[in-house]
């Protein structure tokens, strides 16, 4: 992470909202707005796959992945997010503490 | 909804944003951003899936153009957002100006909550600016807290991130549109990963919008849900 990364994010982000406050009047086709409000989910949900297993060596499999069993199970239960991430990251040390990589 | 109860949903309305800022800015703090930095990106990119992303891409070693990339794909549904709360928002274009920064998917979802246009007005900007303050603040308590925590990865805590998309990604899952581009999304992450780099295979992702095409407008309710800013 660097300056000019967290700028470039910061402008774009806003220009991004901007963009939607001032533009209400352009005619948008549907098929447009149908894929944006559809969009964030293929990307937090690849974002799941490749947090839990990637590492710099490349993919494994290893206590992430009791961990974010655990925060399934909790959300699942209707848990709220700071129950997830405890939970998740309590199960992640426990599978650690008992041998997993 | 008025009086007390109008506030008492703020406030609830916070604690998942709470949580998610506490949670980023530990997070990144493991990361190795410095506290400036930390603070800066909640400040002024104040997006938390994006900044989440943005963090894992460059943490999964791709470049700063492929996180930024990805960081805007997730945010492309502020533009959909602010057309929807366009119409609530009175005032000038200084206020639209700086409203524009309190636009995130809990402060969209009150002003669109409300048929009563003054209403909503103010509860865009009570709600945004409440969420804004609390995003902020928990991002500095979290970056804070993370440097008294002794070992990060023997606490687990490298596994709060993919937890955190775990709970960002439930709430689409009720919808079939959305539910089909996310698991196509996750499938595609998972057959691209073994070969090409991390933010490659969140990039490709993308593909799996097509899979919900054939699924659009079936669900009736078409606003996005959203966990946090």
């Amino acid at each position: 992470m660097t300056w000019l990364t967290i700028a470039t994010l910061a402008v774009c982000t806003y220009a991004l909202r901007l963009a939607g406050l001032v533009a209400n009047r352009l005619p948008l086709p549907v098929a447009l707005r149908e894929l944006l409000d559809v969009l964030p989910a293929p990307l937090l949900a690849a974002l799941v796959v490749v947090q839990a297993v990637d590492t710099p060596q490349g993919p494994t499999l290893d206590a992430r992945l009791v961990g974010l069993l655990a925060a399934g199970l909790v959300l699942w239960r209707g848990g709220s997010l700071a129950v997830v991430v405890v939970v998740a990251a309590g199960a992640t040390a426990i599978a650690r503490a008992l041998g997993m990589p | 909804m008025s009086g007390p109860t109008r506030y008492r949903d703020l406030g609830a309305l916070a604690v998942g944003p709470a949580a998610f800022g506490f949670t980023f800015g530990v997070v990144a703090d493991t990361a190795g951003l410095p506290l400036t930095m930390v603070v800066a990106m909640s400040t002024f990119v104040y997006a938390g899936a994006s900044q989440f992303a943005a963090l894992g891409v460059l943490a999964s070693g791709g470049s700063a153009a492929a996180a930024v990339a990805t960081a805007m794909l997730i945010n492309a549904r502020f533009v959909p957002l602010g057309l929807a709360v366009a119409p609530k928002l009175q005032g000038g274009r200084l206020q639209k100006a700086v409203g524009a920064q309190l636009l995130v998917d809990p402060s969209a979802a009150l002003a669109m909550g409300s048929s009563d246009s003054q209403q909503a007005h103010r509860d865009f900007w009570r709600g945004g600016l409440l969420l804004y303050g609390v995003w902020v603040a928990t991002t500095l308590a979290g970056a804070l807290a993370a440097d008294v925590l002794v070992d990060p990865y023997a606490l687990g805590l490298d596994a709060a991130l993919p937890a955190c998309f775990l709970a960002m990604v439930l709430p689409w899952m009720r919808r079939r549109a959305p539910r089909r581009a996310a698991l196509a999304g996750a499938a595609i992450a998972i057959a691209v990963l073994p070969v090409g780099p991390a933010s490659v295979s969140i990039g490709a992702a993308t593909l799996g919008c097509l899979a919900a095409v054939g699924a659009m407008g079936r669900d009736g309710d078409p606003s996005a849900p959203g966990e946090g800013p």
